[in-house]
């Protein structure tokens, strides 16, 4: 058969394609783009045999081969992997506050909390409660400005969502507190406020890696995950 | 890919394998090849193959491309450097494993091979 004589998926079935994904619970942008490719070359190929056959039947048929679970399983595994990426990003950034010459600011911040700790217990108690307090406040304004952006484009990336929902920091700010409530009534030896100072040093580099650095980073990490993505923010 | 927990256990190993051979791939064009290749005895789910390839871009071990073909985009996915040393790791894990399941199987003694 000539090439030219080959039945196509039309641009107005792709756009049915990307509305048939999100109906099927595909949110994102990424996946919808790759899964209607794959349906419309599946379909083509379909109307090679048959070609008398509509594009919902096609479509209909091909989405079967997907399992009695559809896209799900697909997408679940997605966030798994872009989150286990997300964290690698994270981890990336951290690691910089352990090199030269970063390390002596970390080393710096952690002998200051020391320091602190020792003119009283509740200090921790302070300096969590005000290392919160800011997260929490950050933590909103950046979500919301995510959520005004995704409204006016229209399209959401998985990689983007993880990065300005914080990759799930919400109980990360519990844990501190959780010890928080153990320690209070305690005189803090030595051994103990070194730990803590380490402790709070580490939640707050990690908070403001995620909280500053990575959303304000955004941009370049999308660009190296998605190649499309720059293509369409034009 | 068929039922078996033998077959899914080498899926990964079976892409990175293709994309040795081919270059660049998309989803589609991989569980078409594997059918051709296999004269349509093991056929890839799409249900296992998006997951995999998404779990090896994770890791680093594939890149992608995005190309405008007809009216889609088409997103390939290719070896980086890492993935091409991977490959050859785990080509000859496979191997490896193949060859002691056929010692096993056909019950013929191997001094390699002790418990």
């Amino acid at each position: 058969m000539m090439e030219t004589d080959k039945r196509k998926v039309s641009a107005e079935e792709i756009e049915r394609l990307f509305r048939f994904t999100r109906q099927h619970f595909v949110e994102h942008y990424d996946l919808q783009a790759e899964l209607a490719d794959h349906l419309a070359n599946a379909i083509e190929e379909r109307w090679q045999q048959h070609p008398e056959l509509s594009f919902e039947d096609a479509l209909t048929a091909e989405f079967k081969k997907f399992g009695i679970f559809g896209f799900s399983d697909i997408v679940e595994k997605r966030q798994n992997a872009l989150t286990k990426k997300y964290y690698k990003l994270l981890w990336g950034y951290f690691k910089n506050y352990l090199k030269l010459p970063q390390v002596f600011g970390s080393i710096a911040a952690v002998v200051a909390v020391y320091f602190l700790l020792g003119l009283s217990a509740y200090i921790y108690s302070a300096l969590l409660f005000i290392v919160m307090v800011f997260s929490l406040v950050r933590l909103f304004k950046i979500k919301k400005m995510y959520h005004k952006k995704t409204q006016s484009t229209g399209r959401r990336w998985l990689l983007e969502d993880i990065i300005f929902s914080c990759g799930g920091i919400g109980p990360m700010l519990y844990l501190p507190m959780q010890l928080n409530l153990h320690l209070a009534d305690y005189y803090l030896s030595e051994p103990i406020r070194w730990g803590l100072a380490v402790f709070i040093a580490v939640v707050v580099l990690l908070e403001y890696t995620a909280l500053y650095i990575l959303p304000h980073n955004a941009q370049k990490h999308l660009a190296e995950t998605y190649p499309e993505y720059r293509l369409l923010q034009q | 890919m068929k039922n078996s927990p033998l077959y899914k256990g080498s899926l990964n190993t079976i892409i990175m394998k293709l994309l040795e051979e081919n270059g660049r791939m998309y989803g589609y064009e991989i569980t078409q090849k594997v059918k051709l290749i296999t004269n349509g005895e093991l056929s890839i789910t799409e249900g296992a193959l998006y997951p995999a390839l998404h779990k090896l871009e994770a890791e680093g071990l594939l890149d992608v491309e995005v190309e405008r073909v007809d009216n889609r985009m088409r997103k390939y996915y290719k070896l980086t450097e890492n993935g091409e040393k991977e490959t050859v790791n785990r080509l000859a894990e496979l191997e490896e494993f193949i060859r002691n399941m056929q010692t096993l199987v056909n019950n013929k003694p191997n001094p390699d091979l002790q418990f």
